[in-house]
């Protein structure tokens, strides 16, 4: 059993992106730096309580959309261009979550002495499903393994819940899927996600 | 030179505008007060186009109104490369064809929950907002799958005007209170869009901060 | 949206007696509802002018100035703000109409005092990288408790308004007259010695929701006035996609809460000034 949430696939989250997810609750804001190293961050610039998933990435560093307060790999407030001769206290700091990228997908949250196989997959996509976690884990059914995820067809499949009602549905393929096959589950998963709303709602 | 006549705040409007952008067409920008004054309402604008719609442009021979229509003129008339509007090409204008029109779904559902959160605009924004769900999803779907297939864009290898048609309720849906996190292909088209050079911005679609500009 | 039951008396009598902006005279139809501090206004036009009544039906008062409909949801306990250069002549006056925000009206009044945003909200227009340093200026707390005010600003702006073709150094002065008011002097290219005048009157529907009547009185006699509705609601809008994003929505008093620097003076003012005086609807007395 694994601590490790998924937040997104590999793939799912370009190189200078940054994106906002929950997970266990808390609201938080991923990003990925210039580099390829992943983040995970409170979703809250200690300055003025904005969101930094509205932010920017530049390099290996994450800036705040409102003021351009930015902020290093460690969560440190690294610049305040109000004040270009500042050097920011210790104190002005983000909260950090561990953050990895393992087995074709990002995940937050867990012991990094341990994290998931390694095993070679290429991202999918991600889709919110509007139902809670346990009820697409049961219609999708299959053994989760040790990191949690289920097959799908080919493809492996690891959930988020998002909140209560809604839960993300990400896929990876193995390396060597075509396009087409590719596609064809990208369409399965949208049929799956039409029936269990539907169902849901029934 | 071609005259728009605007608002600033409209998607429809800032598609015109962008597109001129991207294509370093310079416009005669004419600011119509379509809130609060209702000029778009007015014997003045009506005796323009009836419809009392925006944007018009007034080429100089006609009068063009329709946001889709205009971007299709300044394509055919504008640009010499033939990529925004790639008419030799049948099956990529029709993938263009069919995202202008549904580019209007877009401003029926995301566009109108936008004016009813942020101009007061009365309407049902339940409908709004579950119609909204239903074309965000379409859009993500395709994109999902152009992504699949490696590409960045909605109809062609390159930026065409349906990305210039469907970008901006997309990238504005916040606006309405729908939240664009469901979305991680539309992200990263957006993101694509923006990054073209020559973009311009308008409220709610903020500027490229990634790259720090040189002075 | 409105709660029509909403208790008026169980809110603070600073609140409660103080007046806000409820609708733009020329655009306001004659019979109108209103939302103020979660309670539903209906407010009418009269042959001895606008009237508004309480949701309970009792009559509470309303006046027009500078441009836009006013109501004291309470009694009065002081007029409405003074701004003299109202009536100055060779102004003229811009209404903007409102827009709705999805956030404290004071986080709306705090963002409206603050420079250091421009460079990356109002990229190219009000700011620009790397001109992004705050310079020292001034801020005081009029006698009584009266108004909040921050002088001597000073920031680099590529385009400083309409009328501005180039980047120049601009001038502000920044007041708070009232709790969800405020009114921002800056240089004026056309009339140098003269302050162009811009606001914004902030009608509180509830503590995490609110519109926002943009108003600027100018020295412009060629930009059209369109123009200058659009210039205006173009800055605002992009207020609006931060505010909204802010966490958590109401203002937060406690110190602990968010960090200020040097360049948020007037906000830290501000702050301090309404817990001071118990104004604190929209605001948060709590940590996170």
């Amino acid at each position: 059993m694994t601590d490790w949430i998924p937040v997104s696939t590999a793939t799912g989250l370009r190189r200078g992106g940054v994106m906002r997810s929950f997970v266990c609750g808390q609201e938080l804001a991923i990003w990925h730096s210039a580099g390829g190293a992943v983040h995970a961050w409170d979703n809250r610039c200690p300055h003025r309580g904005m969101r930094l998933s509205h932010g920017f990435v530049r390099g290996e560093q994450l800036a705040c959309l409102y003021h351009g307060w930015h902020y290093g790999a460690d969560g440190a407030c690294t610049a305040i261009p109000a004040h270009p001769d500042l050097v920011p206290p210790a104190s002005i700091c983000v909260p950090t979550s561990p953050c990895i990228e393992a087995g074709g997908f990002v995940w937050v949250g867990g012991d990094p002495a341990h994290p998931p196989a390694e095993i070679p997959r290429l991202g999918l996509r991600s889709l919110h499903v509007e139902v809670p976690l346990a009820t697409l884990r049961a219609h999708l059914g299959g053994t989760p393994d040790a990191d949690g995820l289920v097959p799908f067809g080919i493809a492996a499949a690891a959930l988020q819940a998002w909140d209560d009602r809604t839960t993300v549905l990400h896929l990876a393929t193995p390396p060597k899927t075509s396009t087409t096959d590719r596609i064809a589950l990208s369409r399965a998963a949208e049929a799956l996600r039409r029936e269990v709303e539907e169902w849901q709602t029934a | 030179m071609a005259t728009l006549y605007d608002y600033a705040l409209s998607g429809n409007c800032y598609k015109v505008r962008l597109l001129a952008a991207l294509l370093e067409v310079p416009l005669d920008v004419q600011a119509v007060d379509f809130y609060p004054g209702r000029a778009h309402l007015a014997p003045a604008f009506l005796a323009l186009n009836p419809a009392g719609t925006l944007p018009v442009l007034e080429t100089g021979e006609s009068v063009l109104t329709q946001s889709s229509a205009i971007l299709g003129w300044l394509a055919a008339t504008q640009d010499p490369t033939g990529r925004w509007l790639p008419t030799d090409e049948p099956e990529t204008l029709a993938r263009v064809l069919g995202w202008l029109a549904f580019a209007d779904r877009l401003t029926a559902t995301v566009g109108e929950a936008r004016l009813h959160d942020m101009l007061r605009k009365p309407l049902d924004i339940d409908a709004a907002r579950a119609g909204a769900k239903q074309v965000l999803r379409q859009l993500e779907t395709a994109l999902a799958e152009r992504q699949i297939a490696g590409q960045s864009f909605l109809a062609a290898p390159h930026p065409t005007i349906a990305d210039i048609a469907c970008f901006p309720y997309a990238a504005l849906a916040p606006d309405g209170g729908i939240a664009l996190d469901p979305y991680p292909a539309i992200r990263d088209w957006i993101f694509a869009i923006r990054s073209l050079p020559g973009f311009i911005t308008m409220p709610g679609i903020h500027a490229l901060h990634e790259v720090l500009d040189q002075p | 949206m409105a709660d029509r039951m909403t208790d008026l008396t169980a809110l603070p009598a600073v609140t409660l007696n103080d007046w806000y902006c409820v609708a733009m005279e020329v655009t306001a139809p004659d019979a109108f509802d209103t939302t103020l501090l979660g309670a539903t206004f209906y407010v009418t036009r009269t042959a001895d002018g606008w009237q508004a009544t309480r949701p309970d039906g009792t009559p509470c008062r309303c006046q027009t100035r500078y441009d836009h409909i006013w109501l004291c949801p309470g009694t009065p306990d002081r007029d409405l703000f003074a701004l003299p250069e109202a009536d100055q002549s060779g102004r003229r006056p811009v209404p903007c109409g409102a827009v709705r925000v999805a956030c404290s009206p004071l986080r709306a009044v705090e963002n409206f005092l603050d420079i250091a945003h421009f460079p990356f909200v109002h990229t190219g227009i009000l700011g620009s990288e790397p001109h992004t340093e705050v310079y020292r200026y001034e801020v005081e707390i009029t006698e009584g408790d009266a108004e909040v005010w921050a002088t001597k600003v000073r920031f680099y702006q590529p385009q400083a308004a309409k009328s501005a073709a180039g980047g120049i150094e601009t001038d502000y002065m920044y007041r708070v007259p009232a709790p969800m008011v405020s009114v921002l002097y800056k240089t004026c290219p056309p009339r140098p010695g003269e302050w162009d005048v811009i606001a914004i009157f902030v009608q509180p529907l509830g503590p995490e929701l609110c519109d926002v009547w943009p108003w600027m009185s100018l020295f412009d006699d060629e930009t059209p006035q369109e123009a200058l509705i659009q210039f205006q609601q173009t800055i605002f809008l992009q207020d609006r996609s931060i505010l909204e994003n802010q966490v958590p929505r109401l203002l937060p008093l406690d110190p602990r809460m968010e960090v200020p620097t040097r360049a948020d003076l007037t906000s830290v003012a501000y702050r301090r000034w309404l817990k001071a005086r118990g104004a604190t609807y929209g605001a948060t007395l709590e940590a996170l």
